[in-house]
């Protein structure tokens, strides 16, 4: 019991301000963006509707969580370019650490980025954002 | 002693950060079988199973099989559209070498699986070469060197975006032997005239 009570202060005390919430957020919502492109593009290279709903449902969920349309779209649009970037590490690493012949050494970390840029722009760029606008409209009126 | 209230905000970031945590473990093992890919598509092997040389008259038949193996432990790799071209080295002396190039050769569709480990056999193909190709003089070749270049088509998770087309290169004089991969090409179409290439 006082293990939990603890752990709740803890919690209470690293969300406590906007900006806390803010650095503690964009993190998270980059590594579950991240991770949820990555594992669709690790597998097939391609994205599913569904892959893409639970990139939106993401969106939506952190813009409940923020609440305030300005910092929603700052949070949003520093959390897509750190997704990006990661995105293009992930899957061209392994390319350019491996010994490869050539053209094809060079050719996959060029081509992951044209994928990793084809996936997310623009429409899955636009429908995230809507739903993160949505999102913070939502968490305004019930949170 | 009151507990401390957790706000349905706070409560929701926990929840954010756990379903985070879940979709890290699932890219996690996509991230795992993902980094055996590379390694796995340059360390697929190509050999010449057996190089036949029939002499028929002033023409020589030549039956050639190849086998692909995949010796990682990757699975989801598979093979179509095997080719090769060849050309052919006559060693007349130790000074006097003749190269004739041979062309393609004739190979039907063909698909096959290479799963970890197992070995898939290329249908055997007859081609037929001059016996000796300066005619003028009656002194056969003291041996002929055949050089393939055998490629195929390797079917992988990167289908929708991308064709991987691995190159080899293969000298025999009659025995099997181990071809060396020489080239990684890819073929993109869907992503919107991405990188292409030719082979090394």
């Amino acid at each position: 019991m006082e293990e939990a009570r603890t752990t709740a202060a803890r919690i209470n005390q690293l969300l406590a301000t906007e900006n806390r919430r803010t650095a503690v957020l964009i993190p998270l919502w980059t590594l579950a963006m991240t991770a949820t492109f990555a594992q669709a593009l690790f597998q097939r290279a391609s994205m599913t509707y569904l892959d893409y709903g639970l990139a939106a449902a993401i969106c939506l969920v952190a813009g409940i969580i923020v609440i305030d349309l300005g910092r929603a779209l700052l949070s949003y649009i520093a959390t897509m370019a750190l997704t990006t970037f990661l995105l293009i590490t992930l899957l061209s690493y392994p390319a350019t650490t491996t010994d490869l012949p050539s053209p094809g050494n060079l050719l996959f970390s060029t081509l992951w980025i044209i994928v990793v840029f084809t996936t997310i722009f623009p429409l899955p760029l636009i429908a995230c954002l809507v739903a993160t606008v949505i999102g913070a409209m939502v968490g305004e009126k019930y949170f | 002693m009151l507990p401390i209230k957790t706000s349905k905000r706070n409560l929701l970031t926990i929840g954010f950060a756990a379903f985070t945590f879940v979709m890290l473990v699932i890219a996690a093992f996509g991230a795992v079988n993902y980094n055996r890919f590379y390694p796995a598509i340059t360390q697929i092997q190509m050999r010449i199973l057996s190089l036949q040389t029939i002499p028929l008259n002033n023409i020589i038949e030549v039956k050639v099989a190849f086998a692909v193996k995949n010796p990682s432990d990757y699975q989801g790799l598979s093979l179509s559209h095997f080719g090769s071209t060849y050309s052919v080295v006559y060693v007349m002396s130790p000074t006097n070498n003749i190269t004739a190039l041979g062309g393609n050769l004739p190979y039907p569709s063909m698909t096959g699986s290479l799963n970890p480990g197992t070995t898939f056999n290329v249908a055997l193909t007859t081609f037929n070469i001059t016996a000796n190709p300066t005619q003028m003089t009656s002194q056969p070749p003291t041996m002929i060197v055949f050089n393939f270049q055998p490629s195929f088509i390797l079917s992988t998770f990167l289908n929708k975006v991308t064709e991987v087309i691995p190159s080899y290169e293969c000298t025999s004089s009659g025995d099997p032997a181990v071809c060396d991969q020489t080239g990684l090409t890819l073929i993109t179409s869907s992503v919107g005239g991405g990188p292409g290439g030719g082979g090394g």
